[in-house]
């Protein structure tokens, strides 16, 4: 039972921080449905990578991208508390996110002031509210800034709503970066034809081999004729700034290097693989636990399932029970583990709050989808087991009084 | 006129051999339990007399031979789990209770298996413990907090539950000093008197008189002799 327990425990808390890992590595870039990130993979992060901000209206203008958003990914910390700010075009980032981003307090960003918003997250961790004033300091520049916070909102995504959104200027001042360059480009485009869109950006930025030797902004196979849509403001995201195709290939531009797997695979040197085999031998431990707690259960219940079936209950029962009150006692020592496991969580200092790349990773926040694995796993291997077990316990010799003698294996229940 | 017998078990050239063992634990055994019998098997440890409980228990199958219940051959009986709730019990050396279950709740288990309602059969095994003269304050106890010899008497209880046409009892006292198994074999012969209860017993000693048998056997060798046939 102990070991059990343990075990279930492991497999909670492990379950919980590879699923709320994953979470932030899918929200940073973007796995969820008709977000396409585009980034330069000629860094180790996507969040470290640069792009030319021009890049950014000609990707906006493919056939397919409904709309996209420059952003500035700048690490920094309040308060010493590591945070994320991400430098946006206000009206862009809103036709990205729209749906998604939902305002619960104050107002959205406005183009060139020093306001910025924050996810409900952060604001609530930090005591952020409407007209707070609050020092941004650059971790990879020596840099800081002072915003004042506008607005709080929500996206029902863990790490957004760890996030400062600021304007674009915020985010390129705390990095270091002139007006012209930026991190990635978030593209908001059909989910149906993704591939299509991604294939076709990638023909726009010259990332095939059959691209061009050059690539001039305003130059998209939809081009809008380098006119912002949207204003004057914006007339510098389609400025007709030609890029080298010496300088593209520097860049080695990526279009959606966001899977989870890679954020792990590329932030934490973990591979998908890895994450893998430490899930699959976390999975098999559990197992193993399962199976030698039923084989005890049985064993020790060994001389009482033979006296019900002299007694007279059908093998069938005798075998269904078996399997049931195997499923009970391991789904009992897993709902145990998985209290354990959650428990250690919250007390163990640095588990609840897990950091990755300035995204706080909260297991516990998966904690009913880590009692749901749990519970499934422990039941299925029960009733496997189970299955095994009365198998074994009809072919297995029965020790009790009765058949007392030749060779205990020779002994074969013939109860039909 | 001939007084019909009604064979509740029937075993006619059975034979047992394992494959490990080299020559067979039974040869060629032919025994009717009828009615009201009181059958003594003697025989040392080891000799086969469990093995034939067994048999006719039908919890093992003959390697040879054929062997009935109530006319009914083995091989032609769909669940013999039926026929051991309802037509056989069984009494052991070690008592075999259900340690988790108190006293009576041992004794309505087989009940409950075959349906019986919950409150008769809460005042049949009542009435059974009565019987077997175990005392009130203890029938809510759990077996563990009782004598030997009070556990026999319950797994006697619980034998009877289903009013079975015989019982199987393997060593029944062995296990109890002299006194007890006075009382218990006074219980079990009273059931077999009065309830018409076919008894089948083993017992290693040779010595020892049953003085109500009807049928004594001596198994050696894997063969079944008659000892005394009253």
């Amino acid at each position: 039972m102990l070991i059990l327990i343990a075990s279930s425990a492991a497999f909670a808390v492990t379950f919980s921080i590879l699923l709320s890992t994953q979470a932030v590595g899918s929200n940073v870039l973007g796995d969820q449905s008709g977000v396409i990130i585009v980034s330069s993979g000629s860094s180790r992060t996507p969040m470290t990578g640069t792009l030319p901000l021009s890049l950014a209206g000609s990707i906006g203008n493919v056939s397919g991208v409904s709309a996209f958003s420059p952003e500035v990914l700048a690490p920094s910390t309040i308060s010493n508390r590591p945070v994320m700010v991400v430098g946006v075009y206000p009206q862009l980032f809103a036709k990205v996110e729209s749906g998604s981003l939902k305002i619960s307090s104050g107002s959205y960003l406005t183009d060139g002031s020093n306001a910025a918003i924050a996810g409900d997250t952060i604001a609530n961790e930090l005591g952020l509210k409407v007209g707070s004033s609050v020092l941004l300091v650059g971790t990879l520049n020596s840099a800081v800034a002072q915003v004042t916070i506008v607005g709080t909102f929500h996206t029902g995504t863990a790490s957004l709503d760890d996030e400062i959104v600021a304007p674009t200027w915020v985010g390129q001042w705390l990095r270091g970066f002139d007006y012209q360059t930026i991190s990635i480009i978030r593209l908001r485009v059909d989910p149906q034809s993704a591939t299509g869109v991604e294939q076709a950006v990638l023909n726009v930025v010259g990332g095939n081999s059959s691209s061009s030797s050059s690539f001039s902004q305003g130059g998209g196979s939809s081009s809008s004729g380098g006119a912002s849509p949207l204003g004057s403001f914006y007339s510098s995201l389609y400025a007709n700034t030609p890029i080298s195709a010496a300088e593209l290939a520097r860049l080695n531009i990526q279009v959606n290097p966001g899977t989870s797997g890679d954020f792990l695979a590329r932030t934490l040197g973990l591979s998908q693989g890895s994450v893998w085999i430490i899930a699959a031998l976390v999975f098999l431990s559990l197992s193993v636990a399962v199976i030698y707690a039923f084989q005890e259960t049985v064993m020790s219940s060994r001389d009482e399932l033979d006296t019900l079936s002299m007694i007279g209950m059908s093998s069938k029962r005798i075998k269904s029970s078996l399997v049931l009150s195997g499923i009970l006692f391991s789904v009992v020592a897993g709902l145990a583990g998985w209290a354990l496991g959650i428990t250690l969580i919250e007390i163990i200092p640095g588990l609840s709050a897990l950091s990755i790349v300035f995204y706080v990773v909260n297991p516990t926040a998966f904690a009913l989808i880590a009692l749901a694995g749990t519970l499934l796993v422990v039941s299925v291997e029960a009733g496997l087991a189970g299955l095994y077990s009365s198998f074994q316990y009809g072919r297995s010799p029965s020790p009790s009084s009765l058949p007392s003698e030749p060779a205990a294996g020779d002994y074969v229940e013939e109860d039909q | 006129m001939k007084m019909m017998t009604t064979k509740i078990i029937e075993l006619s050239d059975v034979s047992k051999s394992y494959p490990n063992s080299e020559s067979p634990v039974l040869k060629n055994v032919t025994l009717s339990v009828n009615a009201g019998d009181f059958i003594v098997i003697r025989g040392r440890s080891g000799i086969g007399k469990s093995t034939l409980l067994r048999i006719m228990g039908l919890l093992d199958s003959p390697s040879s031979g054929k062997v009935a219940i109530e006319g009914r051959d083995r091989k032609a009986i769909k669940d013999h789990s039926e026929i051991r709730l309802r037509k056989l019990g069984f009494v052991f050396q070690q008592f075999n209770l259900i340690p988790s279950l108190s006293n009576l709740e041992n004794v309505e288990l087989p009940m409950e298996l075959a349906g019986v309602g919950g409150s008769e059969r809460r005042a049949r095994a009542e009435a059974l413990l009565h019987s077997v003269e175990l005392s009130p304050e203890k029938w809510t106890r759990y077996p563990g907090k009782i004598s030997v010899g009070e556990q026999q008497r319950v797994a006697i209880a619980r034998a009877l539950a289903n009013s079975p046409l015989a019982i199987l009892a393997d060593e029944p006292t062995a296990s109890l000093d002299e006194k007890t198994s006075d009382k218990v074999m006074e219980i079990l012969q009273e059931a077999n008197r009065e309830r018409k209860v076919a008894l089948v017993l083993t017992t290693t000693s040779l010595s020892e008189e049953y003085r109500y048998s009807t049928k004594e056997f001596v198994i050696s060798d894997g063969v079944l002799s008659s000892f005394i046939i009253r």
